[in-house]
């Protein structure tokens, strides 16, 4: 696939980004409920990240190396935020 | 008394690297590394944006002057921006240097022009009195965003230094693989801008 990724693919892609570009911000344009608002946003944000690591930066024919550095990192700071939770929830609560 | 390089083993150790080489791309791995180094210092500012926010039970009215809109049409630059090195990339393996530097270029001037809307976004919310002595939430906004303006700043360099490189004698293998570590910190860039949108405009922004 790595090779044949045409001017064709790179347009769609770019047509995919600007759609989920317009989901996320017709979240905040259109005055929607809290919490559907930022479920859109976010999953809008998750999915262009999944575009761009897919189509662009080529990670479907990466090896497991390339993708242990791509998710060892995003993990060890998902774990760190969430170690922080209780802190938070004390912080809050006093 | 001198020994030789085959005693020594330097041979050995070179036939090694090389081989090393031609089951790994060393400059790629190295590109990764670096990002994934990059993933650490921004998912963790991230990561405790959103904590700090979660703690004061959210941004209130200083996260609602945050000016989305200005920074939507930077998203809209960036990705276009991205599609055009994407195109470059495909034009230095068809080998049509021509191609090369016209979408490199473009992507360099998107980039650009990233940082001139940056610049009308910074000014707009000076004037406003919003200052990165403002507040918590413009200590985060300013210190995320600027971070991010560096990186970008960096890779426009990198682009416009990598026309210098796309000359006939370069063609082929070498330019790809240059041409594809830089690429692939620009879409790092616009990856970590991705999250910083959702996450310092357009969040914020949501009554």
């Amino acid at each position: 696939m790595e090779n044949t990724f045409s001017t064709a693919d790179s347009l769609k892609t770019w047509v995919m980004l600007v759609v989920l570009f317009l989901v996320g911000v017709s979240a905040v344009a259109l005055g929607l409920s809290r919490d559907l608002a930022f479920t859109l946003i976010f999953a809008a944000a998750i999915a262009e990240a999944y575009v761009i690591g897919r189509y662009y930066m080529r990670l479907r024919s990466e090896d497991m190396l390339i993708w242990s550095l791509v998710l060892l990192p995003v993990a060890t700071v998902i774990v760190l935020a969430f170690v922080l939770i209780p802190d938070v929830v004390i912080r809050r609560t006093h | 008394m001198t020994e030789s390089v085959a005693e020594i083993g330097v041979p050995h150790a070179a036939h090694e690297v090389s081989e090393l080489s031609a089951s790994y791309e060393i400059g790629k791995l190295g590109m990764w590394i670096f990002l994934a180094g990059e993933t650490m210092l921004f998912g963790g500012l991230m990561g405790v944006f959103t904590l700090v926010a979660f703690s004061r039970g959210g941004w209130g009215s200083d996260g609602a002057h945050v000016n989305w809109r200005l920074a939507g049409i930077n998203t809209i630059i960036l990705f276009t921006s991205s599609m055009t090195a994407s195109l470059a990339q495909g034009a230095a393996r068809g080998g049509d240097l021509a191609r090369v530097r016209r979408y490199l270029s473009a992507s360099g001037l998107l980039g650009v022009l990233f940082l001139v809307v940056k610049a009308f976004e910074y000014a707009g919310d000076v004037r406003e009195g919003f200052t990165p002595l403002a507040g918590l939430f413009w200590n985060f906004y300013y210190l995320m965003t600027g971070l991010h303006v560096l990186h970008l700043f960096a890779g426009v360099v990198v682009f416009f230094g990598m026309l210098l490189w796309v000359k006939p004698q370069n063609a082929g293998s070498w330019l790809e693989r240059k041409l594809k570590y830089a690429c692939l910190y620009w879409y790092f860039v616009e990856v970590v801008w991705v999250f910083l949108y959702a996450l310092v405009y357009l969040s914020p922004s949501v009554q």
